[in-house]
Protein backbone atom coordinates (compact mmCIF):
# COMPACT_ATOMS: atom_id res chain seq x y z
CA UNK A 1 0.00 0.00 0.00
CA UNK A 2 1.30 3.31 -0.85
CA UNK A 3 2.40 6.26 1.51
CA UNK A 4 -0.51 8.16 0.02
CA UNK A 5 -3.26 5.71 0.38
CA UNK A 6 -2.38 5.05 4.13
CA UNK A 7 -2.97 8.55 4.31
CA UNK A 8 -6.22 8.31 2.74
CA UNK A 9 -7.58 5.61 5.06
CA UNK A 10 -6.53 7.67 8.15
CA UNK A 11 -8.85 10.37 6.80
CA UNK A 12 -11.73 8.00 5.84
CA UNK A 13 -11.25 7.07 9.60
CA UNK A 14 -10.60 10.32 11.13
CA UNK A 15 -14.16 11.35 9.16
CA UNK A 16 -16.16 8.27 10.11
CA UNK A 17 -15.27 8.87 14.11
CA UNK A 18 -15.61 12.70 14.32
CA UNK A 19 -18.92 12.50 11.83
CA UNK A 20 -19.83 9.61 13.13
CA UNK A 21 -20.38 11.29 16.40
CA UNK A 22 -21.28 14.67 15.15
CA UNK A 23 -24.39 12.99 13.12
CA UNK A 24 -25.68 10.39 15.61
CA UNK A 25 -25.49 13.69 18.11
CA UNK A 26 -27.19 16.07 15.91
CA UNK A 27 -30.06 12.73 15.03
CA UNK A 28 -30.44 12.52 18.83
CA UNK A 29 -31.28 16.20 19.51
CA UNK A 30 -33.61 16.03 16.40
CA UNK A 31 -35.31 13.05 17.52
CA UNK A 32 -35.37 15.03 21.39
CA UNK A 33 -36.62 18.42 20.09
CA UNK A 34 -33.57 19.96 20.81
CA UNK A 35 -33.42 23.04 18.67
CA UNK A 36 -29.44 24.56 20.40
CA UNK A 37 -28.01 26.35 17.41
CA UNK A 38 -25.10 27.09 19.47
CA UNK A 39 -24.50 23.70 20.88
CA UNK A 40 -25.20 22.00 17.09
CA UNK A 41 -22.31 24.63 16.43
CA UNK A 42 -20.05 23.75 18.98
CA UNK A 43 -19.99 20.08 18.06
CA UNK A 44 -19.83 21.16 14.13
CA UNK A 45 -16.69 22.88 14.72
CA UNK A 46 -15.32 20.17 17.20
CA UNK A 47 -15.74 17.72 14.83
CA UNK A 48 -14.05 19.68 11.95
CA UNK A 49 -11.21 20.56 13.98
CA UNK A 50 -10.70 16.73 15.52
CA UNK A 51 -10.51 15.70 11.79
CA UNK A 52 -7.99 18.59 11.01
CA UNK A 53 -6.39 17.09 14.25
CA UNK A 54 -6.76 13.43 13.68
CA UNK A 55 -5.27 13.95 10.13
CA UNK A 56 -2.73 15.48 11.18
CA UNK A 57 -1.77 13.04 13.69
CA UNK A 58 -2.36 10.11 11.24
CA UNK A 59 -0.26 11.68 8.79
CA UNK A 60 2.56 12.00 10.72
CA UNK A 61 2.42 8.45 11.95
CA UNK A 62 2.08 7.31 8.21
CA UNK A 63 5.24 9.42 7.31
CA UNK A 64 7.52 7.93 10.10
CA UNK A 65 6.37 4.64 9.45
CA UNK A 66 6.32 4.76 5.65
CA UNK A 67 9.43 5.98 4.33
CA UNK A 68 8.64 4.86 0.48
CA UNK A 69 6.79 6.97 -2.15
CA UNK A 70 6.72 10.25 -0.15
CA UNK A 71 7.71 12.56 -2.95
CA UNK A 72 4.99 14.49 -4.90
CA UNK A 73 2.44 12.64 -7.05
CA UNK A 74 3.22 11.31 -10.03
CA UNK A 75 0.87 11.42 -13.48
CA UNK A 76 -0.72 8.09 -12.21
CA UNK A 77 -1.57 9.17 -8.88
CA UNK A 78 -2.37 12.60 -10.30
CA UNK A 79 -4.86 10.20 -12.37
CA UNK A 80 -6.62 8.16 -9.52
CA UNK A 81 -7.11 11.43 -7.61
CA UNK A 82 -9.14 13.53 -10.39
CA UNK A 83 -11.14 9.98 -11.07
CA UNK A 84 -11.78 10.09 -7.23
CA UNK A 85 -12.42 13.79 -7.29
CA UNK A 86 -15.17 13.25 -10.06
CA UNK A 87 -16.88 10.67 -8.41
CA UNK A 88 -17.24 12.93 -5.53
CA UNK A 89 -18.30 15.70 -7.21
CA UNK A 90 -21.38 14.13 -8.37
CA UNK A 91 -21.83 12.97 -4.84
CA UNK A 92 -21.75 17.19 -3.86
CA UNK A 93 -23.89 17.57 -6.56
CA UNK A 94 -26.54 15.47 -5.48
CA UNK A 95 -26.08 16.67 -1.91
CA UNK A 96 -26.26 20.62 -2.36
CA UNK A 97 -29.20 20.02 -4.25
CA UNK A 98 -30.63 17.83 -1.36
CA UNK A 99 -29.66 20.62 0.76
CA UNK A 100 -31.73 23.17 -1.17
CA UNK A 101 -34.41 20.71 -1.27
CA UNK A 102 -34.68 20.56 2.24
CA UNK A 103 -35.16 24.24 2.48
CA UNK A 104 -37.83 24.05 0.21
CA UNK A 105 -39.64 21.86 2.05
CA UNK A 106 -39.59 24.12 4.86
CA UNK A 107 -36.98 22.28 7.29
CA UNK A 108 -35.07 24.25 10.15
CA UNK A 109 -32.04 25.88 9.33
CA UNK A 110 -29.78 23.69 10.87
CA UNK A 111 -31.64 20.55 9.57
CA UNK A 112 -30.53 22.39 6.38
CA UNK A 113 -26.86 22.48 7.66
CA UNK A 114 -26.86 19.27 8.58
CA UNK A 115 -27.79 17.92 5.13
CA UNK A 116 -25.30 20.35 3.37
CA UNK A 117 -22.60 18.77 5.82
CA UNK A 118 -23.73 15.09 5.03
CA UNK A 119 -22.89 15.71 1.52
CA UNK A 120 -19.97 17.42 1.92
CA UNK A 121 -18.95 14.21 4.68
CA UNK A 122 -19.83 11.76 2.12
CA UNK A 123 -18.41 13.41 -1.18
CA UNK A 124 -14.59 13.29 0.76
CA UNK A 125 -15.46 9.74 1.97
CA UNK A 126 -16.26 8.93 -1.93
CA UNK A 127 -12.92 11.11 -3.01
CA UNK A 128 -10.78 9.19 -0.24
CA UNK A 129 -12.07 5.91 -0.51
CA UNK A 130 -12.11 6.39 -4.73
CA UNK A 131 -8.35 6.96 -4.30
CA UNK A 132 -7.97 4.02 -2.17
CA UNK A 133 -9.75 1.51 -4.25
CA UNK A 134 -8.98 2.77 -7.88
CA UNK A 135 -4.84 1.94 -7.00
CA UNK A 136 -6.24 -1.83 -7.07
CA UNK A 137 -7.65 -1.50 -10.59
CA UNK A 138 -5.59 1.31 -12.80
CA UNK B 1 -5.92 -5.56 -19.28
CA UNK B 2 -5.21 -2.69 -20.92
CA UNK B 3 -4.45 -2.96 -25.41
CA UNK B 4 -1.12 -1.70 -25.10
CA UNK B 5 1.49 -4.81 -23.56
CA UNK B 6 5.41 -4.01 -22.66
CA UNK B 7 8.39 -5.64 -21.55
CA UNK B 8 9.50 -3.67 -18.55
CA UNK B 9 9.03 -6.60 -16.07
CA UNK B 10 11.75 -8.68 -18.33
CA UNK B 11 13.79 -5.92 -18.96
CA UNK B 12 13.81 -4.78 -15.49
CA UNK B 13 13.96 -8.37 -13.42
CA UNK B 14 17.33 -8.71 -16.22
CA UNK B 15 19.55 -5.76 -14.83
CA UNK B 16 18.43 -6.84 -11.30
CA UNK B 17 16.50 -3.82 -10.45
CA UNK B 18 13.38 -3.77 -8.15
CA UNK B 19 10.02 -1.59 -8.49
CA UNK B 20 11.01 1.03 -6.45
CA UNK B 21 14.48 1.15 -7.79
CA UNK B 22 13.21 1.35 -11.26
CA UNK B 23 10.61 4.18 -10.04
CA UNK B 24 12.69 6.23 -8.47
CA UNK B 25 14.92 5.93 -11.58
CA UNK B 26 11.90 7.69 -13.51
CA UNK B 27 10.48 9.19 -11.35
CA UNK B 28 7.36 7.46 -10.58
CA UNK B 29 6.50 5.06 -7.60
CA UNK B 30 6.68 1.75 -7.05
CA UNK B 31 2.40 0.90 -7.13
CA UNK B 32 3.21 2.72 -10.86
CA UNK B 33 6.06 0.62 -12.05
CA UNK B 34 4.10 -2.56 -10.84
CA UNK B 35 0.42 -1.18 -12.49
CA UNK B 36 2.46 -0.82 -15.77
CA UNK B 37 4.15 -4.43 -15.34
CA UNK B 38 0.57 -5.58 -15.09
CA UNK B 39 -0.86 -3.66 -17.85
CA UNK B 40 -3.08 -2.01 -15.96
CA UNK B 41 -1.78 1.60 -16.43
CA UNK B 42 -0.37 3.04 -19.60
CA UNK B 43 2.31 5.48 -19.00
CA UNK B 44 2.26 9.26 -20.59
CA UNK B 45 4.94 9.17 -23.49
CA UNK B 46 7.06 11.22 -21.21
CA UNK B 47 6.93 8.68 -18.73
CA UNK B 48 7.45 6.00 -21.54
CA UNK B 49 10.69 7.49 -22.91
CA UNK B 50 11.84 7.96 -19.46
CA UNK B 51 11.76 3.73 -19.27
CA UNK B 52 13.21 3.49 -23.04
CA UNK B 53 15.94 5.49 -22.43
CA UNK B 54 16.76 3.94 -18.83
CA UNK B 55 16.91 0.22 -21.05
CA UNK B 56 18.91 1.99 -23.50
CA UNK B 57 16.14 0.71 -26.31
CA UNK B 58 13.70 2.86 -28.22
CA UNK B 59 9.93 3.12 -27.21
CA UNK B 60 8.62 0.91 -29.47
CA UNK B 61 10.97 -1.76 -28.75
CA UNK B 62 9.22 -1.79 -24.99
CA UNK B 63 5.74 -0.92 -25.60
CA UNK B 64 3.61 -2.70 -28.50
CA UNK B 65 -0.03 -2.46 -29.61
CA UNK B 66 -1.90 -5.66 -28.89
CA UNK B 67 -5.44 -4.33 -28.97
CA UNK B 68 -7.91 -4.96 -32.17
Amino acid sequence: MSFRQKIALTSIAALLLMYGWYFAEAWRAHEAGEVGVAASLGRAVLAVTGVAALQAIGATLVAIFSRQDRGPMDERERLLSARAQQGAYWVLLTGALAAAASGFLRLSALDVANVALLAVVLAELVRYGGYVLLHGVA
Amino acid sequence: MLPIANDVRERREARGLSQSELGAAIGVTRQTVAAIERRLYSPSLEVAFRLARHFGCGIDDLFRWEGG
